[in-house]
């Protein structure tokens, strides 16, 4: 899960390349690397590549601080929970 | 379907047209807040994302041509929706025109214009959303107030920072405002750094959306309930104006007829991409091409004298840096009646369809579009806001010059509000009491140079912080 989120990142978020190579644990939210547009970007990236739909309850900052931060908050969800707000 | 529901006339569409299905690569252009080095602001309060979810979707979507239009906004619409579409008979004798002029007219609803169609989205989602608070900045009035009506309709309160040289033309929008509960503040304002920063430079300035618009962003960040709500430029609210150019496709197909040209007027885009966004559509599916000509103020002319580069919407600095026709967001331009045209940029669906062609675009002074208003006025028994008589003027313009003999020129404008409350500036025009007032080429020149400098700064790799 972490090298495909990683991955994912690193090729279609990452503004330039000295962010590169991005560690699992590296900030996303104060590197400016996830702003409104990429996250959003990436929130529709994981519905797609995990199965599940996000809702506003869970774009809290916690879960998307790193690559490490959005794989416990995926493991986390139990499997096919909507959430609140679609 | 509840027995106390009137059945929705066939005109009015159940759901949104979105044109990031048929043209995906329109999705906003947009560079990292990185590139400006530190850290990137967030919304505020914790949040990542300044609008819900299932609204910012909308914004990015390129699956789906069609998105229903929720029950509870569509009941909302149903209460003055379809808005008539008329044949301009009267006008086209007057002007002599090889031409059948339509018209669609967005006035007759309570607030007055065509903002009402998204300010009702945008609470429904809001509210939906657990947000108890809206915030935002006015041009010429008519989002704000559409905004307040709308908000007293899902219970949010709702706050407007009103641009001043508009709210001084006409305050009684601003009753308007207040009567549905609304708070409203003149911006440049006390109440927030970037109001303070404009009033320390200029006390007597005049102000800007940009500036009204970050005081609104600078607000909503300070209180956990409160969200910004914008009213025009981003996708989502061009989206929700597409219900304009869907009932006209429908009522003009029932009087068998298609337009070789729809035309409106340009703030950022929201009334020209709500007319004009379903032609695209429509002549995709018919084969039958069809002009758009966007009609801006000569004072605002960020797509004829513009640069198709990256910049902010508002003063504040928070809004993503997009790809966008704009004169720059420190061009502070001349005090006009037609207040909602004054916006800096095009929004950015608007400004990639000029960008390849799709769109063309023409500056008119206001004197040419008072006279134009007044015209119509006269033949129609329709008073067009100061905005959408800048689209009658371009109308004009283009029947005049088109061929008198041949097949009719078949064109469709759009009046996106009435000029009820702008009947002063009326007076004054009729009166003498006018300028034409275009873009101050001083003040032109050092926006742009800034905007050029500002994109070769974020064009580099940001500096490690």
């Amino acid at each position: 899960m972490e090298a495909v989120i990683n991955d994912y990142i690193s090729r279609e978020l990452v503004p330039d390349a000295s962010l590169l190579p991005l560690a699992n644990d590296a900030s996303l939210l104060e590197s400016g690397i996830l702003d409104s547009l990429s996250l959003l970007r990436l929130v529709i990236f994981l519905e797609e590549r995990f199965g599940i739909t996000m809702g506003d309850t869970d774009l809290l900052p916690e879960n998307f601080a790193s690559v490490n931060a959005i794989c416990a908050y995926l493991r986390a969800r139990e499997p096919g929970k909507e959430a609140a707000h679609g | 379907m509840d027995d106390n529901r009137v059945p929705a006339d066939p005109h009015l569409p159940t759901h949104w047209f979105n044109i990031l299905h048929d043209r995906p690569q329109y999705v906003t252009s947009a560079v990292s807040r990185s590139r400006l080095g530190g850290e990137a602001k967030t919304a505020g309060h914790g949040a990542l994302l300044q609008q819900p979810l299932s609204l910012a979707r909308q914004s990015v979507n390129t699956s789906d041509r069609y998105i229903p239009i929720p029950d509870e906004v569509l009941d909302l619409y149903a209460q003055y929706r379809p808005t008539p579409l008329r044949r301009a008979a009267r006008l086209e004798e007057r002007l002599g025109a090889n031409a059948r002029i339509y018209y669609k007219y967005e006035g007759a609803n309570l607030t007055g214009s065509h903002k009402l169609n998204t300010a009702l989205a945008q609470a429904y989602y809001y509210s939906r959303a657990g947000v108890k608070h809206l915030v935002t900045g006015t041009g010429a009035g008519q989002w704000g107030t559409a905004l307040a009506y709308a908000c007293q309709l899902m219970g949010l309160r709702c706050t407007i920072f009103w641009v001043r040289s508009t709210l001084r033309q006409k305050p009684i929008r601003g009753e308007m405002m207040r009567l549905f509960g609304a708070v409203v503040h003149e911006s440049p304002s006390n109440l927030t750094e970037v109001g303070r920063k404009a009033l320390k430079e200029d006390p007597e300035g005049i102000g800007t959306l940009a500036g009204a618009t970050g005081e609104a962003l600078a607000l909503a960040a300070e209180d956990s309930e409160a969200r910004f709500a914008v009213g025009s430029g981003e996708n989502s609210v061009l989206l929700h104006q597409t219900v304009i150019g869907e009932e006209a496709i429908s009522q003009l197909a029932a009087l068998g007829d298609f337009p070789d040209c729809v035309i409106a007027c340009m703030g950022a885009g929201s009334n020209f991409g709500g007319i004009t966004l379903p032609f695209l559509g429509a002549a995709k599916d018919s084969g039958r091409p069809v002009r758009l000509v966007a009609v801006e103020s000569a004072a605002c002319p960020k797509l004829t004298r513009g640069r198709y580069l990256y910049d902010l919407s508002d003063a504040l600095g928070t809004t993503p840096i997009t790809k966008i026709y704009s004169l720059g967001s420190t061009y502070v331009p001349p005090p006009v009646y037609a207040g909602g045209l004054r916006h800096h940029s095009a929004g950015p669906l608007v400004s990639a369809m000029y960008a390849d062609g799709s769109v063309e675009a023409m500056a008119i002074d206001q004197i040419t579009s008072f006279r134009a208003g007044m015209l119509f006025c006269e033949t129609e028994g329709v008073l067009p806001a100061p905005e959408a008589a800048h689209a009658v003027a371009g109308m004009m313009d283009l029947v005049s010059r088109y061929p008198r003999q041949g097949p009719p020129l078949v064109i469709l404008v759009n009046i996106s509000g009435h000029g009820l409350l702008d009947l002063g500036a009326y007076r004054r025009f009729a009166d003498g009491d006018m300028e034409a007032v275009t873009a101050d080429e001083d003040s032109l020149s050092q926006s742009l140079s800034a905007l050029e400098a500002f994109n070769q700064r974020i064009a580099e790799p940001a500096k490690a912080p």
